[in-house]
């Protein structure tokens, strides 16, 4: 893992066509911008680890016979 | 196409009902091509199943038979790029944890499953709205359907 240091204003290029730019640092807060393609999808990172928890979560792991009681429902 | 699941044993699905994921699902990046079927004829409830690992089954639901109020949006570009249009609707579903019991399974609200039935093609979006969860109860009141929709929604 690669570990910078930046301020306010510097960036930071990833690849040809990415780039995070540190706008503000405030307290214990950093506001980053971040320039990429549409088609590079960006998450908050504890979004998408609780996205991963929930699917790992979600994998039914049990026999099917407990979702018996969904079958009244129409 | 015959597959093997842990949990059905070895099922007949038809390419009809195959769904690319292209990128897999956020945890599981390998895992391509699922098999979506509906749980029971009608149900609000769909089962997606790995082609691939017959370990990976998923209960999904229907969650617009549970919140009528659901409602995210789906950026312009992919909606171009997808090819959705009121013809080919995006089928949105949402995916179950089950818990001890069925009174206490959730829906991940925040990460809705998209699919496009004509190309099948599908995607687990991540949606940003504060009012929804990861762990949102399916059946707050008990288990049974809500009743007709409501005149209005709370909005996104």
């Amino acid at each position: 893992m690669l570990v910078l240091t930046r301020k306010p204003g510097e960036k930071i290029f990833i690849g040809d066509n990415m780039s995070l730019t540190v706008v503000e640092v405030k307290g214990d807060s950093v506001r980053i911008a971040v320039d990429a393609p549409r088609e590079v999808k960006i998450y908050r990172g504890e979004i998408y680890e609780a996205i991963i928890a929930e699917n790992k979560a979600a994998v039914i792991a049990g026999d099917m016979k407990q979702l018996d009681g969904l079958k009244k429902l129409k | 196409m015959i597959i093997k699941t842990t949990r059905f044993g070895e099922i007949e699905v038809p390419e009809e009902c195959i769904i690319l994921f292209e990128g897999g699902l956020p945890g599981f990046p390998g895992e391509t091509e699922f098999a979506l079927f509906p749980y029971e004829k009608d149900s609000p409830f769909s089962i997606m199943q790995a082609i691939v690992n017959p370990d990976l089954t998923f209960l999904l639901a229907d969650p617009y038979r549970f919140y009528n109020d659901y409602m995210f949006e789906l950026d312009d570009q992919m909606a171009i790029d997808w090819g959705f249009s009121t013809e080919n609707p995006p089928h949105v579903y949402t995916v179950a944890t089950l818990k001890d019991t069925l009174e206490q399974m959730t829906v991940n609200l925040l990460a809705p499953i998209v699919v496009n039935w004509v190309t099948r093609i599908g995607a687990q979006l991540i949606i940003d709205n504060k009012h929804y969860s990861v762990q949102q109860l399916l059946f707050p009141e008990g288990i049974k359907m809500k009743p007709a929709p409501k005149e209005t929604g709370r909005g996104g």
